[in-house]
């Protein structure tokens, strides 16, 4: 019986581990990832971190993984409205998750899958859009994201 | 009743013998076990080109979960029917020995559902998430194990016991709501899905995959999904009891 219990524990784990730590890239334990990519990774944790800060209407946040000079003339609300067809204060983001990073050949240029749950305040309708982040790796900047690219 | 005695030192010896069974007859379990990798596989080459999760996807791996349960178990008593005979002769109690077969049925319903889940959504993103999806699964399997035991408990060769599998998972998919949707069914059909593991589970995969999903509707359905396997495997033990009188 010892046994049994010993390996319906380690089944567990390892199903703990499989379903509720990992990601798109790798695995996450807190702070921690293991992942096979870096630049898929980072990439990855990247493009939730600009959902949360889009979710939390934190748009000087959201601006910061621009380029720098990009920095300057980004308007994220705008760029939004554009993306979810909605103003930003109607906007109400439930949920949402990154589906793939894909990398090309010369590992610089990138673009994250995601899929958003959105609620519209206005009209209690729920969507859920697709997105697609493009970034590219500036040799001064690092990653930077191009929302702009993602609408045309 | 004598079909549902339960000895819990019977049952952690029979868990001992049937795991020791499992790991020594490796070449069916290492079959058992390769099941889920190889439809997990089939279902990737299907949906990876439509790029996202739909609703058939959710009802094929219901399905599979139910088929992985019901062949897995469906020899299980019927291919030692003569020793089961001879140890209840001796004192055997016939719910100690189905909950030590079901508990052991269970470990690898489980390996295969999690690799199904995890092999599936590594490259079709399953929507809310892998974990939640699996436990679905889980009580899948776990009611397709209890009505595989119990068409063991009733078949006369194994070979039977393979063959009669069909003719149980077939109105798995019939009285499914993928086949006729609820509108279009009379209560009698409706009545039928709803005595259906395939529905439950289905169901409660589609409320995970919502964009509001209902715990409370996902819970219910696999309670239902787990309380079906209870009856199943009760109904085992009545089938393997009467069986036994015969002889």
């Amino acid at each position: 019986m010892r046994r049994f219990l010993v390996l319906f524990g380690l089944l567990l784990v390892l199903a703990g581990i499989l379903l509720l730590f990992s990601t798109r890239t790798g695995l996450q334990f807190g702070g921690v990832r293991v992942s096979t990519s870096a630049d898929a990774s980072f990439l990855e944790e990247r493009t939730v971190d600009f959902l949360e800060d889009i979710r939390f209407k934190d748009f000087e946040k959201a601006a910061t993984y621009h380029s720098i000079e990009d920095r300057k003339t980004v308007k994220i609300p705008e760029l939004l409205e554009r993306i979810f067809q909605i103003r930003p204060e109607f906007l109400d983001i439930l949920r949402y998750e990154v589906l793939a990073v894909e990398l090309d050949r010369s590992r610089t240029r990138a673009r994250v899958k995601t899929r958003t749950v959105v609620k519209l305040l206005n009209s209690s309708e729920i969507r859920e859009p697709e997105i697609i982040f493009y970034w590219h790796k500036d040799p001064r900047d690092g990653w930077v994201m191009k929302l702009e690219s993602s609408l045309r | 009743m004598r079909a549902w005695r339960f000895s819990a030192r019977q049952f952690e010896v029979l868990v001992e013998r049937n795991l020791e069974l499992l790991f020594s007859d490796f070449g069916n379990t290492a079959l058992l076990l390769l099941q889920a990798p190889i439809i997990a596989g089939c279902m990737i080459l299907v949906w990876r080109d439509v790029d996202q999760a739909t609703d058939t996807l959710y009802f094929v791996m219901t399905l599979s979960a139910v088929w992985f349960g019901a062949i897995n178990a469906c020899r299980e008593i019927v291919k030692e029917r003569a020793i089961f005979l001879r140890e209840l002769r001796v004192g055997l109690e016939i719910g100690s020995y189905l909950w030590a077969r079901l508990a052991v049925l269970v470990l690898l319903g489980f390996v295969q559902c999690l690799i199904l889940v995890v092999m599936v959504n590594s490259q079709v993103a399953l929507k809310g998430g892998p974990f939640l999806h699996f436990v679905v699964l889980l009580a899948a399997s776990l009611a397709g194990t209890s009505m595989g035991l119990a068409l063991s408990a009733v078949s006369g060769t194994p070979d039977r016991a393979v063959a009669g599998v069909p003719i149980l998972l077939l109105p798995q998919i019939l009285f499914s709501s993928v086949i006729l949707s609820q509108p279009h069914a009379s209560r009698v059909t409706r009545t039928l899905q709803d005595l259906t593991f395939t529905q439950w589970s289905y169901d409660a995969q589609l409320e995970v995959a919502a964009a509001e999903p209902h715990l409370g509707s996902i819970l219910l359905a696999v309670l239902v999904l787990v309380a079906m396997a209870v009856a199943l495997a009760l109904l085992a033990a009545l089938l393997l009891d009467l069986g036994s009188r015969r002889f």
